[in-house]
């Protein structure tokens, strides 16, 4: 009774993986191997594409290597310093993170801009340095909150040993605390690694025509030149690499370590002056660095040829010539996607959070494993792999409307399940032998512990999930083709890559909507969940 | 003096930790901080140790002050409660890391670490990872690598407080014998005065930041001075007599018990108490006696035969170990 009840509960969540991920992505490997392996040949052999390759990996591990010096001052200081407002700045470095990314390219372009760095012989405008900057920008985050969050528990008193040993500060650091830290790092790092190397928007936007990634010349091949046959090979090199990447993060996570040596909070209030100012000066670079690019942002969104003005947001109102339909109807287009999103990943993530946890072992591992695939896939393999597979009889939905939001949503359901499943995992199981002692039949524990628990943390995960399906802009830019149903992530992207002040200003307000709308939704869902850690 | 604390003060944010101490320790001396949890003891010790920043005061080592001199150069050693061994090192070389710090050749560490390793009972477990140990085993590591590097003064912060009881006594005693045999200057902090007792040449009793008492174990026992160390020592009683208050001390109360039929209405005697037996523990080679009167005072004290509760005893004073607390009456509490 039980068993079927929660293999029905799997069901939806089962189809939805198997037609809208397995299904796609398996089709793509097919049509890349199956169709012409030749083209698979190529990619392997040719100059071109190897020297693609080789700019994929390189220009992610500077990037990673850029985040973690950047990333140092702010991880040290919210792990180690009791301060005022000491959570709203774990809070706000997460801002960046979950801002879409051409909106991050365009904070980018935008301080560029005003620092004059557009060209000249210090350009950063269409060199690697703007997409290693703006990498650092939007994974400075995933540093902070996840080494900072565990540094902050790791029990002072090794190091104060080492100390008392004759160890220097330096010393201790390296000799006691790095070697604990390793694992927290290096799982960071692996991720930082793996987001550097699927990134998209940011390699198109400010690496300019010449610069190309693996993800960028999927699109390429598969839109500019329809040669699905070459796209669909160097599909399968994105994602054998970044397969790869997932299983190496996952060994990391696992090496992180237990919970032996943990303390709730390790900060402590800096005493003296020097002390002081090592925590200002630490808030201040980090500040400066995250700051800068979305304080100019939102400077030029206000500034029509060299004037304050509301001309760039009064005029979304009106189309321009480049984009068929106006900013606002974009906007609206991306609002009411991204709820239609949101409320698909409600639906599969909570289901396959509770089959997840309480299921039976088959079911609970398939989703566990299932649910999560799609972060480790890129998101326009995602997009290309559902284009062109979901285009036969009854499967067609190319040109349903649905497509964009069933596609966009498959992005953002791990993150439901992310946020959901260890909350639901922490549940104290003698909360639920007491409930059932007071009388509380299964169905009514789940009901009064489970969803009571979980349901904040599906609020911050839902949040999370209508944030990335109103940034998505690499799946989206495949399946959402349509001239109206073009969305803001896609208006801004066409704005920025072409020249002009009107465009360029309207790009400026409407990335200022967008990162407005996705901070808000996502720090609420933050302050919402139960742990305070939310999807990070 | 060998160690010398002038004024000491320790604060977090607004929390003041440690409040105006100043105390002296002997060279060989081994000094036992006690007081209830949050006394401020161990943020005294870290202070010591130069782990937390004082907020005012001077520390002086053999009459240089070493106030501002950072952890590593203060030639220290530290035993932290639950060891702090690092854990992702063997026990040799958690032992080792002390000398490693001064600049010891590979030779002689390896040396002192298995004469370490011997005097602490743990000869051949140097390969060993310091994850498997008991707690025990850990506490031994612990004390071998503080004592490694032969540090002037080694701090120890409730070093036995993690073990089982039996576990404490059994290392309580060993610490103390290492200790003594190698003369070794130390202060010693716990919350368990029996503990202090057994270790101590000097025990200094702190409450709220503050040092309130210190003098040999026997001094501060048979003369707390005070009504929170008189309390603290055991001495839970106290009493007013001619103007002053005493506080009744275990070995001062003799319980004489009243065999039953004997007229309770006659004279009572000045100075002889009745009260009823409300508990009497065994504790091995005596019993615990504790016993309430009519005005509801509890009389604590050792007897050798048990008595049954519910009996009425006569409880009679050796007035030469009454401890004097001063004079009645006290606005203290």
């Amino acid at each position: 009774m039980i068993r079927s009840r929660n293999a029905a509960l799997a069901i939806v969540p089962a189809a939805f993986l198997a037609l809208f991920f397995v299904y796609p992505v398996a089709n793509l490997i097919w049509r890349g191997l199956g169709s012409d392996l030749g083209r698979l040949g190529d990619v392997m052999t040719g100059g071109r594409f190897l020297r693609i390759i080789w700019f994929t990996i390189w220009q992610a591990a500077a990037s990673t290597l850029l985040t973690l010096v950047v990333a140092a001052p702010l991880t040290w200081v919210v792990a180690n310093r009791r301060f005022p407002g000491r959570r709203l700045v774990r809070v706000l470095v997460t801002v960046p993170f979950v801002l879409p990314t051409v909106v991050v390219a365009g904070a980018w372009i935008a301080l560029a801009a005003r620092l004059g760095l557009d060209e000249g012989t210090i350009r950063i405008r269409h060199t690697v340095w703007a997409i290693l900057l703006a990498h650092a920008f939007f994974n400075v985050a995933v540093v902070v909150r996840s080494v900072g969050g565990f540094w902050s528990q790791l029990d002072r008193r090794p190091e104060d040993a080492a100390r008392t040993l004759g160890a220097s500060s330096w010393v201790a650091f390296r000799e006691v605390t790095l070697p604990r830290l390793r694992g927290a790092l290096l799982a960071a790092l692996s991720i930082v690694f793996l987001f550097s190397f699927t990134s998209f928007a940011i390699i198109l936007l400010l690496g300019g025509p010449r610069r190309a990634t693996i993800e960028t010349e999927i699109f390429r091949w598969a839109v500019t030149r329809t040669d699905i046959a070459t796209a669909a090979a160097l599909s399968i090199v994105q994602m054998v690499a970044v397969l790869a990447l997932v299983v190496l993060n996952a060994r990391l996570q696992r090496s992180v370590g237990g919970r032996q040596g943990m303390v709730r909070d390790r900060a402590r209030a800096a005493v003296g002056a020097r002390a002081r100012a090592g925590t200002a000066g630490s808030l201040m670079i980090g500040g400066a660095f995250l700051g800068a690019p979305l304080v100019i942002l939102l400077e030029r969104s206000f500034r029509v040829g060299g004037e304050w003005s509301l001309e760039n947001f009064r005029s979304l109102a009106e189309r321009v010539r480049l984009l068929p339909i106006s900013g606002l109807d974009a906007l609206l287009n991306s609002l009411s996607f991204a709820l239609a999103a949101a409320g698909i990943a409600v639906v599969i993530g909570g289901l396959g959070s509770l089959v997840i946890v309480h299921g039976g072992r088959f079911w609970s591992r398939v989703l566990d494993l299932g649910l999560l695939l799609p972060i480790g896939t890129s998101a326009v393999t995602l997009g290309f792999g559902v284009l062109i597979s979901l285009d036969r009889g009854m499967l067609d939905l190319r040109s349903s409307w649905w497509i964009v939001p069933l596609t966009q949503s498959l992005i953002a359901v791990p993150f439901v399940v992310r946020s959901v499943v260890p909350v639901l995992r922490a549940i104290d199981p003698s909360m639920r032998d007491a409930a059932a002692t007071l009388g509380a039949s299964p169905a009514v524990v789940r009901r009064e512990i489970d969803l009571r628990i979980g349901a904040r943390a599906l609020a911050t995960g839902v949040g999370f999930a209508f944030a990335i399906s109103l940034g998505e802009f690499g799946a989206t830019s495949f399946v959402g083709r349509r001239s109206d149903w073009l969305t803001v992530p896609l208006a801004i992207e066409r704005l920025l890559g072409t020249p002009g002040e009107v465009l360029r200003g309207q790009a400026m307000a409407l990335s200022v909507i967008l990162m407005l709308v996705t901070a808000i939704v996502v720090l609420i869902g933050d302050r919402l969940h139960p742990d305070g850690g939310g999807v990070l | 003096m060998t160690l010398e604390l002038d004024q000491v003060a320790v604060s977090y944010g607004t929390t003041r930790a440690v409040d105006a101490v100043s105390l002296e320790v002997a060279e060989g001396d081994v000094l036992a901080l006690v007081g209830p949890s949050g006394c401020g003891k161990s943020s005294l010790l870290r202070a010591i140790a130069g782990l937390v920043p004082l907020t005012a005061g001077t520390i002086r080592w053999q009459g240089a002050d070493i106030t501002n001199v950072p952890t590593e150069r203060r030639d220290i050693g530290f035993m932290f409660q639950d060891h702090a061994l690092f854990g992702h090192r063997t026990v040799a070389d958690n032992v080792a890391f002390g000398l490693r710090m001064r600049g010891i050749g590979r030779v002689e560490r390896e040396e002192r670490v298995a004469e370490l390793l011997d005097v602490v009972g743990l000869t051949d477990f140097g390969s060993r990872s310091v994850e498997g140990l008991s707690g025990g085993e850990a506490q031994r590591v612990a004390l071998a690598r503080a004592l490694a590097p032969r540090p002037r003064l080694l701090l120890l912060d409730e070093p036995l407080a993690s073990l089982d009881r039996a576990r404490r006594d059994e290392l309580n005693d060993e610490l103390s014998r290492v200790l003594r045999r190698l003369g070794q200057t130390a202060i010693y902090v716990t919350h368990d005065q029996l503990e202090a007792f057994a270790i101590a040449d000097v025990v200094g009793v702190m409450t709220a930041g503050r040092l309130v008492r210190t003098g040999t174990p026997a001094a501060v026992w048979t003369d707390p001075r005070t009504d929170f160390v008189a309390e603290f020592v055991g001495h839970e009683t106290i009493i007013e007599r001619e103007g002053q208050r005493y506080a009744v001390r275990a070995d001062a109360v003799t319980f004489v018990p009243v065999v039953d039929g004997s007229d309770d209405d006659t004279v009572v005697v000045a100075d002889v108490v009745r009260a009823e037996v409300q508990s009497c523990q065994f504790q091995g080679d005596r019993h615990r006696l504790v016993a309430v009167d009519a005005s509801g005072r509890r009389w604590i004290g050792w007897v050798d035969t048990p008595s049954v509760s519910g009996s009425v005893v006569e409880v009679r004073l050796d007035d030469t170990k009454l401890a004097l607390l001063g004079s009645a009456p006290q606005e203290r509490r």
